[in-house]
């Protein structure tokens, strides 16, 4: 109560009425309360009557602090006048910021021990915006997760082993139950918190754990900038905010942190409802803030890139020598020459360690590795190739998709209004998406047909699918994953005579080669529909899907054949040849053939897309 | 770290049932090539969510995590880098000659620029007596390290 009494009388009075008396002429407080700067240091969004992202009490001093500004400034110079150092360890960044108003005097920051000693033992001088990207055959971490890596000045900064990672993510309390962790992860429930570690556990968890790659986007701030970052950061420690997966999430919580330091920069405004990794980069990188990224590709890419390498008869070795010790000395080994057996020891020692990286340690695998180790050593010094980097994240299409589809169905023609949330399928421009990879999210279709004169218009809804995922990932002798489907949603059978709208889910798991230059797959599976013009309404229907995908940046072809059998309800087998032209990075021209064969009878249909990404 | 502690929470082990790692135990993780810790398969919620545990808050800075406080550690007297959590990166590079976690070890030495190439030639000649075997503990490779380091002329003031 003091303490909001004491606000509002700061808030009231002048300036110079203040104890401090650090400012000879008076300063417009209710104007101060109003700057981006103050909006951005307490984490309120922009427009009228917001309420602050951060949900704890801890970060105000005044009781209404997280909607009311010109209060919290209130308050917060109110704290200055009684204990000026604590307030300035407390929040430094703010103490900075009012200090340059000339309304705090200088030096209240000398005796912060802990704030001190922290930021002289990480000594940052530069900040770098981390993407890592989705995981290996998992389109849905597609849309990736982004953090900052603060790398220290001075002979510190030649490795980034030695550099911190700064990260947001949802806080789960010890012994949380699993699905409950998923659910609540989701849709919200769990406090979100800002924490720092070393970056090498981040390089453990993405590129070797999780092999995915990650993209170093180095931010151009200067050391000014800088310092804000991290006296802001200071003052969010143990904060909590709320933590959603898809708006308030890890990147959004960054660009707020941006935002504190350039304030006058609207990074958020655009990510209120969905903040996807990927594209809050390109946000930053459309303000400016990026230099050129590095590439650290993970290590199954390096994996594969070593084994590309070799012919088949060394990758038949390199598979022996990481299960047998000792094939180390066998015959068909030691007909390769040193350079030639290094590079072999090399690669079984990562297939070695790639494999064994979700198993428990064994005495007997470490031993396997440490013998291919010492085989590496003993030719000498080697020279690390590196991965080739593909097409930047952010160079990829942009993620929400407009399309206006103009076809035929035997002979009837219509036209279709579609839209897709996010993100991506397997014929848009591969360049930046992960290969194989198909994840669409809030997919809707709307189809005009018909006949004007003749007085049969329709406009009708012709598919709306709130989620499908499609992951083709090619197996070899190396490598066998799973290659799988699901989709779910609302579909129009458009030549059946009803025009029946039926309700489905389907999924199936199989697997895909690399064959033709291209990726051949087959995906046994299940359907689930509903249909309420069938004899059956609901039918689970096994079905078979195979194809050809050829994918590329800018061309992509897929051969899709797939069987159903509905059972009483007849069989249904389904053809289709569809080429992607991306002309542009926003623009893409598509065109379908198919011919089903279907219980109701047999139909052609052509199809032709205009693409538009957004 | 906080993945191995997610883990162990959701399937019920408790974090104590891993191996103490010279950092204090949950600092780094994976399978370790060499003994130390041991990483554990279930971390897909955490991946799809991006969750973390409550305990690690800036907790490597401020020392309550089992993690030193900065990221480095102190082996008879002298601060570097927690070389048993990058054991297994740090042990590929000795190998191979150079590298990133060599590097980092080099530096939280604080072995000047011209003296690396050095030591890191040092380190990859005496492979085999810094890694004798695959159960060898973070103490002794840094022991090793330093008798190495000792034994050579240029690199025997980093290591007094």
């Amino acid at each position: 109560m003091g303490r909001l009494l004491a606000g509002m009388m700061g808030f009231v009075f002048s300036v110079s009425s203040l104890a401090l008396d650090a400012n000879p002429h008076s300063v417009d407080l209710s104007e101060l309360a109003l700057s981006g700067s103050w909006r951005a240091l307490l984490h309120i969004p922009r427009g009228e009557n917001e309420r602050s992202y951060i949900d704890d009490p801890r970060f105000f001093l005044a009781k209404d602090g997280a909607r009311n500004r010109s209060a919290e400034l209130g308050a917060t110079l109110a704290a200055f006048t009684q204990t000026p150092e604590t307030t300035a360890c407390r929040f430094p960044a703010r103490y900075q910021w009012l200090k340059k108003q000339g309304l705090l005097p200088d030096k209240l920051l000398a005796n912060c021990d802990d704030y001190q000693q922290w930021r002289k033992q990480i000594d940052i001088d530069r900040i770098v915006l981390v993407l890592a990207a989705s995981y290996l055959n998992s389109p849905s971490s597609m849309y990736g997760h982004t953090f900052l890596r603060l790398d220290p000045a001075g002979a510190r900064s030649e490795s980034a082993f030695l550099s911190y990672a700064l990260n947001f993510a949802a806080s789960i309390p010890p012994g949380e139950n699993g699905m409950l962790y998923a659910y609540r992860g989701i849709l919200g429930g769990y406090p979100g918190l800002f924490s720092m570690q070393p970056y090498y556990e981040k390089i453990q968890e993405y590129s070797r754990l999780e092999n995915r790659d990650m993209w170093e986007y180095p931010l151009d701030l200067n050391s000014a900038q800088i310092d804000t970052l991290l006296a802001h950061t200071w003052e969010l420690r143990g904060i909590n905010f709320d933590y959603y997966y898809f708006d308030e999430n890890c990147s959004f919580r960054l660009l707020e942190l941006l935002e504190v330091v350039l304030p006058d920069v609207d990074l958020t405004s655009r990510f209120v409802r969905a903040a996807m990794p990927v594209d809050t980069v390109r946000a930053v990188i459309d303000a400016g803030l990026v230099r050129e990224p590095e590439y650290r590709a993970s290590k199954r890419v390096e994996l594969e890139m070593l084994l590309a390498g070799f012919n088949d008869a060394q990758r038949r070795i390199i598979k022996t020598l990481a299960k047998q010790s000792n094939s180390l000395d066998s015959p068909e080994f030691l007909q390769y020459s040193g350079a030639e057996r290094q590079a072999m020891a090399m690669a079984a020692y990562r297939y070695l360690r790639y494999s064994d990286n979700r198993e428990q340690r064994s005495s007997a695998g470490a031993a396997r590795s440490l013998a291919l180790l010492r085989e590496v050593q003993r030719y000498g010094a080697i020279e690390w190739p590196r991965a080739e980097s593909p097409a930047q994240p952010d160079r990829g299409h942009p993620t929400s998709l407009f399309a206006i589809n103009v076809g035929s169905r035997n002979d009837r023609q219509y036209s279709t209004a579609e839209w897709r949330i996010s993100y991506h399928d397997a014929l848009d421009s591969a360049a930046g998406y992960p290969a194989g990879a198909t994840l669409s999210m809030g997919r809707l279709e709307v189809r005009w047909q018909g006949d004007r004169e003749a007085g049969d218009e329709q406009t009708q809804l012709q598919r709306f699918d709130p989620v499908a995922i499609r992951s083709l990932a090619p197996r070899n002798d190396f490598f066998s994953p799973l290659s799988w489907q699901i989709d779910a949603g609302l579909e129009r059978l458009d030549d059946s005579p009803e025009q029946s709208l039926v309700s489905r889910i389907s999924g199936g798991a199989g697997a895909s080669v690399a064959v033709l230059g291209g990726i051949a797959y087959a995906l046994p599976g299940l359907r689930l529909e509903y249909n309420g013009d069938a004899k059956q309404h609901l039918r689970l229907a096994p079905q078979m899907v195979l194809g050809q995908l050829w994918q590329g940046a800018e061309l992509a072809t897929e051969l899709n054949f797939s069987y159903s059998d509905f059972g009483g309800d007849g069989e249904r087998r389904h053809v289709s040849l569809s080429s992607n032209w991306a002309f542009s990075r926003e623009n893409a021209l598509r065109a379908v053939i198919d011919y089903r064969h279907q219980p109701w009878g047999e139909s052609t249909g052509v199809e032709l897309q205009w693409r538009h990404y957004f | 770290m906080k993945k191995i502690l997610l883990a162990s929470a959701v399937m019920a082990f408790s974090s104590a049932s891993f191996a103490v790692a010279p950092g204090g135990p949950n600092c780094g993780w994976g399978n370790m090539l060499f003994a130390g810790q041991s990483g554990l398969p279930s971390h897909l919620v955490a991946s799809i969510t991006n969750g973390t545990s409550g305990n690690n808050t800036f907790g490597m800075t401020l020392g309550t995590n089992g993690c030193s406080a900065d990221g480095t550690l102190t082996y008879g007297g002298k601060k570097m880098i927690n070389v048993g959590a990058i054991m297994d990166e740090f042990s590929e590079d000795v190998a191979r000659g150079d590298g990133e976690a060599l590097t980092a070890v080099a530096v939280s030495l604080g072995i000047s620029a011209e003296d690396r190439p050095v030591f890191k030639a040092a380190m990859h000649q005496h492979f085999d007596s810094l890694f004798p075997q695959g159960d060898v503990s973070a103490d002794a490779v840094v022991a090793s390290m330093f008798q190495i380091m000792k034994s050579d002329q240029r690199l025997a003031k980093y290591a007094a």
